[in-house]
Protein backbone atom coordinates (compact mmCIF):
# COMPACT_ATOMS: atom_id res chain seq x y z
CA UNK A 1 0.00 0.00 0.00
CA UNK A 2 2.72 2.82 0.69
CA UNK A 3 4.86 1.57 -1.84
CA UNK A 4 2.08 1.54 -3.89
CA UNK A 5 1.23 5.16 -2.92
CA UNK A 6 5.31 6.31 -3.31
CA UNK A 7 4.87 5.14 -7.06
CA UNK A 8 1.64 7.61 -7.30
CA UNK A 9 3.30 10.06 -6.15
CA UNK A 10 6.64 9.85 -8.00
CA UNK A 11 4.35 9.89 -11.35
CA UNK A 12 2.56 12.69 -10.06
CA UNK A 13 5.81 14.72 -9.51
CA UNK A 14 7.04 13.33 -12.99
CA UNK A 15 3.90 14.22 -14.80
CA UNK A 16 3.92 17.50 -13.03
CA UNK A 17 7.68 17.96 -14.31
CA UNK A 18 7.01 17.27 -17.79
CA UNK A 19 3.07 19.87 -17.87
CA UNK A 20 6.04 22.42 -16.64
CA UNK A 21 8.17 22.07 -18.81
CA UNK A 22 5.49 22.13 -21.67
CA UNK A 23 4.13 25.27 -20.56
CA UNK A 24 7.93 26.57 -20.15
CA UNK A 25 8.54 25.57 -23.43
CA UNK A 26 4.98 27.42 -24.47
CA UNK A 27 6.40 30.65 -22.57
CA UNK A 28 9.34 30.42 -24.47
CA UNK A 29 7.41 30.83 -28.45
CA UNK A 30 7.41 34.70 -29.04
CA UNK A 31 3.83 34.38 -30.79
CA UNK A 32 0.79 34.77 -28.27
CA UNK A 33 -2.13 33.46 -30.17
CA UNK A 34 -4.71 35.39 -27.47
CA UNK A 35 -7.64 34.02 -28.64
CA UNK A 36 -8.82 33.25 -25.27
CA UNK A 37 -8.15 36.08 -22.78
CA UNK A 38 -10.39 35.27 -19.50
CA UNK A 39 -10.93 38.44 -17.74
CA UNK A 40 -11.73 37.67 -13.99
CA UNK A 41 -13.11 40.41 -11.49
CA UNK A 42 -11.83 39.42 -8.25
CA UNK A 43 -12.74 40.91 -4.90
CA UNK A 44 -10.02 43.26 -3.15
CA UNK A 45 -9.54 44.23 0.30
CA UNK A 46 -6.27 45.93 1.62
CA UNK A 47 -6.55 45.68 5.27
CA UNK A 48 -3.25 47.63 5.48
CA UNK A 49 -4.28 50.92 3.84
CA UNK A 50 -6.42 52.86 6.18
CA UNK A 51 -9.49 53.53 5.54
CA UNK A 52 -9.48 51.30 2.37
CA UNK A 53 -12.48 50.05 0.75
CA UNK A 54 -13.09 46.95 -0.61
CA UNK A 55 -12.58 47.03 -4.72
CA UNK A 56 -13.47 44.69 -7.34
CA UNK A 57 -10.03 44.46 -9.69
CA UNK A 58 -10.35 42.70 -13.24
CA UNK A 59 -7.60 40.19 -14.83
CA UNK A 60 -6.74 38.95 -17.91
CA UNK A 61 -5.59 35.12 -17.89
CA UNK A 62 -4.77 33.73 -21.61
CA UNK A 63 -6.54 30.46 -20.51
CA UNK A 64 -3.69 28.55 -23.18
CA UNK A 65 -1.29 29.31 -20.66
CA UNK A 66 -3.14 28.46 -17.61
CA UNK A 67 -4.48 25.09 -15.58
CA UNK A 68 -7.70 23.96 -16.09
CA UNK A 69 -9.20 25.13 -12.75
CA UNK A 70 -10.33 28.72 -10.96
CA UNK A 71 -7.15 28.05 -8.39
CA UNK A 72 -4.53 27.77 -10.97
CA UNK A 73 -5.62 31.05 -12.53
CA UNK A 74 -5.83 32.54 -9.50
CA UNK A 75 -2.57 30.95 -8.92
CA UNK A 76 -0.83 32.18 -12.17
CA UNK A 77 -1.94 35.84 -11.50
CA UNK A 78 -0.32 35.62 -8.00
CA UNK A 79 3.03 34.50 -9.42
CA UNK A 80 2.96 36.63 -12.79
CA UNK A 81 0.94 39.57 -11.99
CA UNK A 82 0.00 40.79 -8.53
CA UNK A 83 1.61 38.85 -5.29
CA UNK A 84 -0.36 40.80 -3.22
CA UNK A 85 -3.46 38.81 -4.24
CA UNK A 86 -4.27 36.54 -1.12
CA UNK A 87 -6.17 33.73 -0.78
CA UNK A 88 -6.26 30.00 0.96
CA UNK A 89 -5.06 27.06 -0.89
CA UNK A 90 -3.46 23.42 0.07
CA UNK A 91 -4.39 20.50 -1.30
CA UNK A 92 -5.38 21.42 -4.76
CA UNK A 93 -7.69 18.59 -5.33
CA UNK A 94 -10.95 19.46 -3.00
CA UNK A 95 -10.00 17.55 -0.34
CA UNK A 96 -8.65 20.53 2.65
CA UNK A 97 -11.07 22.81 2.15
CA UNK A 98 -9.17 25.66 2.30
CA UNK A 99 -9.91 27.15 -1.00
CA UNK A 100 -13.33 27.91 0.05
CA UNK A 101 -14.76 31.09 -1.54
CA UNK A 102 -17.75 32.40 -4.25
CA UNK A 103 -17.26 31.85 -8.01
CA UNK A 104 -20.02 33.10 -10.43
CA UNK A 105 -22.43 33.30 -8.21
CA UNK A 106 -22.19 29.88 -6.26
CA UNK A 107 -19.76 29.19 -3.32
CA UNK A 108 -17.60 26.12 -4.08
CA UNK A 109 -13.73 25.13 -4.21
CA UNK A 110 -11.67 26.77 -6.56
CA UNK A 111 -9.71 23.98 -6.75
CA UNK A 112 -12.25 21.90 -8.43
CA UNK A 113 -14.33 24.51 -10.07
CA UNK A 114 -13.71 24.43 -13.87
CA UNK A 115 -12.75 27.79 -15.50
CA UNK A 116 -15.80 28.96 -17.74
CA UNK A 117 -13.91 28.98 -21.47
CA UNK A 118 -16.65 31.12 -22.57
CA UNK A 119 -14.00 34.08 -22.92
CA UNK A 120 -17.23 37.14 -23.98
CA UNK A 121 -18.43 36.78 -19.97
CA UNK A 122 -15.73 37.35 -17.20
CA UNK A 123 -15.72 35.23 -14.33
CA UNK A 124 -16.77 37.15 -10.78
CA UNK A 125 -14.68 35.58 -7.91
CA UNK A 126 -15.82 36.92 -4.09
CA UNK A 127 -14.99 35.62 -0.49
CA UNK A 128 -17.27 33.27 1.16
CA UNK A 129 -20.30 35.63 1.29
CA UNK A 130 -21.14 37.56 5.08
CA UNK A 131 -18.21 36.45 6.58
CA UNK A 132 -16.04 39.45 7.85
CA UNK A 133 -13.02 39.80 4.90
CA UNK A 134 -9.11 39.64 6.78
CA UNK A 135 -7.96 40.64 3.17
CA UNK A 136 -8.93 39.70 -0.44
CA UNK A 137 -10.38 36.48 -0.38
CA UNK A 138 -9.66 35.56 3.19
CA UNK A 139 -12.81 34.97 5.30
CA UNK A 140 -12.46 35.38 9.24
CA UNK A 141 -13.61 31.20 10.19
CA UNK A 142 -13.41 31.58 13.67
CA UNK A 143 -16.77 31.74 14.73
CA UNK A 144 -17.15 28.70 12.65
CA UNK A 145 -14.48 26.50 13.93
CA UNK A 146 -16.12 27.58 17.33
CA UNK A 147 -19.47 26.50 16.55
CA UNK A 148 -17.66 23.17 15.36
CA UNK A 149 -15.91 22.87 18.60
CA UNK A 150 -19.25 24.08 20.56
CA UNK A 151 -20.88 20.59 19.59
CA UNK A 152 -18.29 18.01 20.51
CA UNK A 153 -16.85 16.12 17.88
CA UNK A 154 -15.44 13.51 19.25
CA UNK A 155 -17.24 9.81 20.28
CA UNK A 156 -18.38 10.17 24.15
CA UNK A 157 -19.43 6.82 26.09
CA UNK A 158 -21.16 6.67 29.29
CA UNK A 159 -19.16 3.49 30.60
CA UNK A 160 -15.26 4.01 31.29
CA UNK A 161 -13.11 2.49 28.31
CA UNK A 162 -10.11 1.18 28.62
CA UNK A 163 -8.04 1.52 24.96
CA UNK A 164 -7.08 -1.59 23.44
CA UNK A 165 -9.09 -3.79 25.71
CA UNK A 166 -12.08 -4.40 23.19
CA UNK A 167 -13.34 -3.06 19.64
CA UNK A 168 -16.34 -0.27 19.56
CA UNK A 169 -18.56 -2.68 18.16
CA UNK A 170 -20.57 -1.27 15.09
CA UNK A 171 -22.97 -3.54 12.54
CA UNK A 172 -23.33 -2.62 8.42
CA UNK A 173 -26.07 -0.74 8.84
CA UNK A 174 -25.29 1.16 11.89
CA UNK A 175 -22.26 2.46 9.84
CA UNK A 176 -23.87 3.21 6.69
CA UNK A 177 -26.17 5.56 8.52
CA UNK A 178 -22.46 7.88 8.97
CA UNK A 179 -21.96 7.89 5.50
CA UNK A 180 -22.70 11.14 3.18
CA UNK A 181 -22.22 13.11 6.49
CA UNK A 182 -18.71 12.38 7.79
CA UNK A 183 -16.96 13.15 4.20
CA UNK A 184 -17.82 16.56 5.11
CA UNK A 185 -14.46 18.80 4.77
CA UNK A 186 -15.27 21.98 6.54
CA UNK A 187 -15.29 24.16 3.54
CA UNK A 188 -18.05 26.73 5.14
CA UNK A 189 -19.06 26.66 1.83
CA UNK A 190 -22.84 25.35 2.72
CA UNK A 191 -23.13 28.04 5.47
CA UNK A 192 -21.99 30.92 4.05
CA UNK A 193 -24.56 30.53 1.53
CA UNK A 194 -27.54 29.93 4.12
CA UNK A 195 -29.33 33.10 4.30
CA UNK A 196 -30.23 31.92 7.33
CA UNK A 197 -27.04 32.16 8.62
CA UNK A 198 -25.98 35.29 7.17
CA UNK A 199 -28.58 37.28 9.24
CA UNK A 200 -28.08 35.29 12.31
CA UNK A 201 -24.24 33.67 12.36
CA UNK A 202 -23.90 34.37 16.06
CA UNK A 203 -27.38 32.38 17.00
CA UNK A 204 -27.37 29.78 14.45
CA UNK A 205 -25.21 26.83 14.19
CA UNK A 206 -25.46 26.67 10.28
CA UNK A 207 -25.86 23.89 7.96
CA UNK A 208 -22.24 22.15 8.33
CA UNK A 209 -22.38 22.20 11.78
CA UNK A 210 -25.40 21.28 12.07
CA UNK A 211 -24.43 18.11 9.84
CA UNK A 212 -21.75 17.29 12.06
CA UNK A 213 -23.75 17.44 15.15
CA UNK A 214 -26.09 15.11 13.90
CA UNK A 215 -23.31 12.65 12.57
CA UNK A 216 -22.44 12.33 16.25
CA UNK A 217 -25.86 12.58 17.77
CA UNK A 218 -26.73 8.96 15.41
CA UNK A 219 -23.42 7.90 15.99
CA UNK A 220 -24.62 4.44 17.73
CA UNK A 221 -21.31 4.54 19.18
CA UNK A 222 -22.16 7.26 21.13
CA UNK A 223 -23.93 7.54 24.37
CA UNK A 224 -24.76 11.07 25.12
CA UNK A 225 -27.08 11.79 21.90
CA UNK A 226 -30.17 13.44 24.19
CA UNK A 227 -27.64 16.05 25.83
CA UNK A 228 -25.89 16.88 22.07
CA UNK A 229 -29.47 17.51 21.34
CA UNK A 230 -30.43 19.38 24.69
CA UNK A 231 -27.68 21.83 23.34
CA UNK A 232 -29.06 22.45 20.41
CA UNK A 233 -32.62 23.07 21.71
CA UNK A 234 -33.35 26.67 21.59
CA UNK A 235 -35.31 28.33 19.18
CA UNK A 236 -31.93 29.32 16.80
CA UNK A 237 -29.41 26.81 16.87
CA UNK A 238 -31.43 23.99 14.60
CA UNK A 239 -34.62 25.83 14.36
CA UNK A 240 -33.27 29.01 12.53
CA UNK A 241 -32.91 27.03 9.76
CA UNK A 242 -35.95 27.76 6.86
CA UNK A 243 -35.70 24.92 4.79
CA UNK A 244 -34.20 27.33 1.79
CA UNK A 245 -31.96 23.97 0.89
CA UNK A 246 -29.16 26.25 -0.41
CA UNK A 247 -26.88 24.24 1.47
CA UNK A 248 -27.49 20.83 -0.19
CA UNK A 249 -27.47 22.76 -3.78
CA UNK A 250 -23.99 24.41 -3.27
CA UNK A 251 -21.70 21.70 -1.26
CA UNK A 252 -18.80 20.71 -3.00
CA UNK A 253 -18.38 17.08 -2.10
CA UNK A 254 -21.88 16.91 -3.03
CA UNK A 255 -23.05 15.81 0.50
CA UNK A 256 -26.88 16.99 2.12
CA UNK A 257 -26.88 18.83 5.12
CA UNK A 258 -30.65 20.15 4.22
CA UNK A 259 -31.64 16.37 5.28
CA UNK A 260 -29.22 16.13 8.37
CA UNK A 261 -31.27 19.59 9.67
CA UNK A 262 -34.54 17.76 9.00
CA UNK A 263 -33.33 14.74 10.89
CA UNK A 264 -32.09 16.88 14.02
CA UNK A 265 -35.68 18.65 13.64
CA UNK A 266 -37.30 15.01 13.39
CA UNK A 267 -35.41 14.10 16.84
CA UNK A 268 -35.81 17.50 19.00
CA UNK A 269 -39.76 17.33 18.36
CA UNK A 270 -39.81 14.15 18.90
CA UNK A 271 -41.39 12.76 15.45
CA UNK A 272 -38.05 10.38 15.50
CA UNK A 273 -35.81 8.99 18.05
CA UNK A 274 -32.16 7.49 18.14
CA UNK A 275 -32.15 3.68 17.11
CA UNK A 276 -31.00 1.91 19.82
CA UNK A 277 -27.46 0.51 19.17
CA UNK A 278 -27.36 -3.36 18.07
CA UNK A 279 -26.24 -5.71 21.01
CA UNK A 280 -22.03 -6.40 20.12
CA UNK A 281 -21.69 -10.14 18.57
CA UNK A 282 -18.44 -10.45 20.81
CA UNK B 1 -46.02 36.31 33.00
CA UNK B 2 -44.71 33.96 29.83
CA UNK B 3 -43.12 32.29 32.21
CA UNK B 4 -46.18 29.97 33.54
CA UNK B 5 -47.73 28.56 30.05
CA UNK B 6 -44.28 27.97 29.12
CA UNK B 7 -43.64 25.50 32.74
CA UNK B 8 -47.04 24.15 32.00
CA UNK B 9 -46.12 23.08 28.62
CA UNK B 10 -42.72 21.96 29.89
CA UNK B 11 -44.22 19.32 32.67
CA UNK B 12 -46.94 18.08 30.07
CA UNK B 13 -43.79 17.39 27.89
CA UNK B 14 -41.74 16.03 30.51
CA UNK B 15 -44.29 13.58 31.33
CA UNK B 16 -44.48 11.43 28.37
CA UNK B 17 -41.34 9.81 26.92
CA UNK B 18 -37.69 10.70 26.55
CA UNK B 19 -37.98 11.64 22.89
CA UNK B 20 -41.57 13.27 23.47
CA UNK B 21 -39.37 16.04 26.28
CA UNK B 22 -37.70 17.67 23.11
CA UNK B 23 -41.77 18.42 21.81
CA UNK B 24 -41.59 21.77 23.42
CA UNK B 25 -38.63 22.94 21.85
CA UNK B 26 -40.03 26.23 20.81
CA UNK B 27 -41.85 27.38 23.31
CA UNK B 28 -38.94 26.31 25.99
CA UNK B 29 -36.06 28.72 26.83
CA UNK B 30 -36.14 30.86 23.54
CA UNK B 31 -34.12 33.99 25.71
CA UNK B 32 -31.38 32.13 27.43
CA UNK B 33 -28.51 32.04 25.37
CA UNK B 34 -26.02 29.20 25.18
CA UNK B 35 -22.57 29.80 25.39
CA UNK B 36 -21.38 29.15 21.81
CA UNK B 37 -24.49 32.04 21.30
CA UNK B 38 -22.91 34.24 23.50
CA UNK B 39 -19.70 33.65 22.04
CA UNK B 40 -20.87 34.36 18.58
CA UNK B 41 -22.40 37.48 19.33
CA UNK B 42 -18.96 38.61 21.45
CA UNK B 43 -17.12 37.64 18.22
CA UNK B 44 -19.36 39.95 15.84
CA UNK B 45 -18.65 42.89 18.08
CA UNK B 46 -14.81 42.19 18.14
CA UNK B 47 -15.07 42.05 14.06
CA UNK B 48 -17.44 45.15 14.03
CA UNK B 49 -14.93 46.87 15.81
CA UNK B 50 -11.86 45.91 13.53
CA UNK B 51 -13.55 47.51 11.02
CA UNK B 52 -13.55 44.56 8.69
CA UNK B 53 -15.77 44.30 5.59
CA UNK B 54 -18.39 42.62 5.33
CA UNK B 55 -17.77 40.05 1.92
CA UNK B 56 -20.87 41.04 -0.41
CA UNK B 57 -23.84 38.23 -0.31
CA UNK B 58 -27.20 38.71 -1.44
CA UNK B 59 -26.09 41.03 -4.12
CA UNK B 60 -23.78 38.59 -5.32
CA UNK B 61 -25.25 35.12 -4.91
CA UNK B 62 -27.04 33.58 -8.12
CA UNK B 63 -30.46 33.39 -8.27
CA UNK B 64 -31.44 30.27 -7.52
CA UNK B 65 -34.68 28.26 -7.14
CA UNK B 66 -33.87 26.82 -3.69
CA UNK B 67 -33.44 30.60 -2.10
CA UNK B 68 -36.03 32.29 -5.22
CA UNK B 69 -38.62 30.58 -3.71
CA UNK B 70 -38.31 30.67 -0.26
CA UNK B 71 -38.18 34.06 -0.39
CA UNK B 72 -41.25 34.21 -2.61
CA UNK B 73 -42.65 32.12 0.22
CA UNK B 74 -41.19 34.80 2.62
CA UNK B 75 -42.44 37.54 0.98
CA UNK B 76 -45.92 36.28 0.08
CA UNK B 77 -46.62 35.35 3.49
CA UNK B 78 -45.82 38.78 4.78
CA UNK B 79 -47.68 40.43 1.94
CA UNK B 80 -50.91 38.47 3.05
CA UNK B 81 -50.47 38.68 6.85
CA UNK B 82 -49.90 42.52 6.37
CA UNK B 83 -53.23 42.29 3.89
CA UNK B 84 -55.27 40.68 6.58
CA UNK B 85 -54.23 42.94 9.17
CA UNK B 86 -54.82 45.77 7.47
CA UNK B 87 -57.82 45.29 6.07
CA UNK B 88 -59.80 43.35 9.13
CA UNK B 89 -58.44 46.68 11.15
CA UNK B 90 -59.54 49.08 8.54
CA UNK B 91 -63.46 47.04 7.64
CA UNK B 92 -63.52 47.11 11.47
CA UNK B 93 -62.88 50.76 12.46
CA UNK B 94 -63.96 52.87 8.82
CA UNK B 95 -67.55 53.10 8.40
CA UNK B 96 -67.56 51.18 5.15
CA UNK B 97 -68.05 47.15 4.94
CA UNK B 98 -66.47 44.42 2.96
CA UNK B 99 -69.94 43.85 0.79
CA UNK B 100 -70.09 47.26 0.00
CA UNK B 101 -66.52 47.89 -0.98
CA UNK B 102 -66.65 44.72 -2.93
CA UNK B 103 -69.97 46.26 -4.66
CA UNK B 104 -68.61 49.51 -4.74
CA UNK B 105 -65.88 47.95 -7.10
CA UNK B 106 -67.76 45.95 -9.26
CA UNK B 107 -69.74 49.31 -9.55
CA UNK B 108 -66.98 50.55 -11.76
CA UNK B 109 -67.73 47.88 -14.05
CA UNK B 110 -64.24 47.07 -15.07
CA UNK B 111 -63.55 44.80 -18.32
CA UNK B 112 -62.82 41.30 -17.60
CA UNK B 113 -59.17 41.06 -18.77
CA UNK B 114 -57.87 44.00 -15.88
CA UNK B 115 -60.08 42.06 -12.92
CA UNK B 116 -58.41 38.75 -13.94
CA UNK B 117 -55.08 40.54 -13.55
CA UNK B 118 -55.69 41.26 -10.05
CA UNK B 119 -57.66 38.13 -9.66
CA UNK B 120 -54.50 36.29 -10.33
CA UNK B 121 -52.42 38.68 -7.81
CA UNK B 122 -54.27 37.53 -5.06
CA UNK B 123 -54.97 33.92 -6.04
CA UNK B 124 -51.49 32.96 -6.94
CA UNK B 125 -49.46 33.84 -3.78
CA UNK B 126 -52.67 32.05 -1.52
CA UNK B 127 -52.06 29.16 -3.61
CA UNK B 128 -48.51 29.24 -3.77
CA UNK B 129 -47.93 30.01 -0.12
CA UNK B 130 -50.22 26.92 1.23
CA UNK B 131 -48.50 24.46 -1.21
CA UNK B 132 -45.00 25.53 -0.83
CA UNK B 133 -45.64 25.56 3.20
CA UNK B 134 -46.64 21.42 3.10
CA UNK B 135 -43.50 21.14 0.93
CA UNK B 136 -41.32 22.94 3.45
CA UNK B 137 -43.07 21.12 6.06
CA UNK B 138 -41.71 17.63 4.38
CA UNK B 139 -38.43 19.37 4.47
CA UNK B 140 -38.47 19.69 8.10
CA UNK B 141 -39.33 16.32 8.53
CA UNK B 142 -36.44 15.54 6.41
CA UNK B 143 -39.13 14.36 3.39
CA UNK B 144 -38.49 15.34 -0.14
CA UNK B 145 -34.56 16.45 0.27
CA UNK B 146 -32.75 12.63 -0.91
CA UNK B 147 -31.01 14.98 -3.15
CA UNK B 148 -30.72 18.34 -4.71
CA UNK B 149 -32.84 17.01 -8.00
CA UNK B 150 -35.48 15.84 -5.76
CA UNK B 151 -35.89 19.55 -3.77
CA UNK B 152 -35.84 20.96 -7.95
CA UNK B 153 -38.25 18.52 -9.41
CA UNK B 154 -40.62 19.75 -6.22
CA UNK B 155 -39.89 22.87 -6.87
CA UNK B 156 -40.78 23.60 -9.90
CA UNK B 157 -44.12 21.36 -9.44
CA UNK B 158 -45.27 23.40 -6.61
CA UNK B 159 -44.84 26.14 -8.82
CA UNK B 160 -46.14 25.46 -11.97
CA UNK B 161 -49.70 23.89 -10.08
CA UNK B 162 -49.85 26.96 -8.10
CA UNK B 163 -50.08 29.08 -11.65
CA UNK B 164 -52.17 26.24 -13.27
CA UNK B 165 -54.61 26.09 -10.40
CA UNK B 166 -54.63 29.82 -9.82
CA UNK B 167 -55.46 30.37 -13.63
CA UNK B 168 -58.47 27.78 -13.36
CA UNK B 169 -59.73 30.04 -10.77
CA UNK B 170 -59.52 33.11 -12.62
CA UNK B 171 -60.81 31.37 -15.64
CA UNK B 172 -63.68 29.97 -13.36
CA UNK B 173 -64.58 33.41 -11.67
CA UNK B 174 -64.90 34.80 -15.53
CA UNK B 175 -66.92 32.61 -16.95
CA UNK B 176 -69.53 32.55 -13.49
CA UNK B 177 -69.89 36.86 -14.30
CA UNK B 178 -70.46 36.34 -17.78
CA UNK B 179 -73.25 33.34 -16.92
CA UNK B 180 -74.17 36.06 -14.53
CA UNK B 181 -74.16 39.23 -17.00
CA UNK B 182 -76.49 37.10 -19.16
CA UNK B 183 -79.29 35.74 -16.70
Amino acid sequence: MLARSALLVQSAELAANAARAASGAAAAQPKKTGNRIKTFEIYRFNPEAPGAKPTIQKFDVDLDQCGTMILDALIKIKNEVDPTLTFRRSCREGICGSCAMNIGGQNTLACICKIDSDTSKSTKIYPLPHMFVVKDLVPDMNLFYAQYASIQPWIQKKTPLTLGEKQMHQSVAERDRLDGLYECILCACCSTSCPSYWWNADKYLGPAVLMQAYRWVIDSRDDYATERLHRMHDSFSAFKCHTIMNCTKTCPKHLNPAKAIGEIKSLLTGFKSKPAAEPSAF
Amino acid sequence: MINIPTSILCRLGARSSISRSFGTSVVAKSDAKTPIQKFGWEYLMKQRAKSRPIAPHLTIYQPQLTWMLSGFHRISGCVMAGTLLVGGIGFAVLPLDFTTFIEYIRGWNLPCAVTAVFKYIIAFPIIFHTLNGIRFLGFDLAKGVDNIGQVYKSGWLVFGVSAVIALAIVINSCQNKSKAVKA
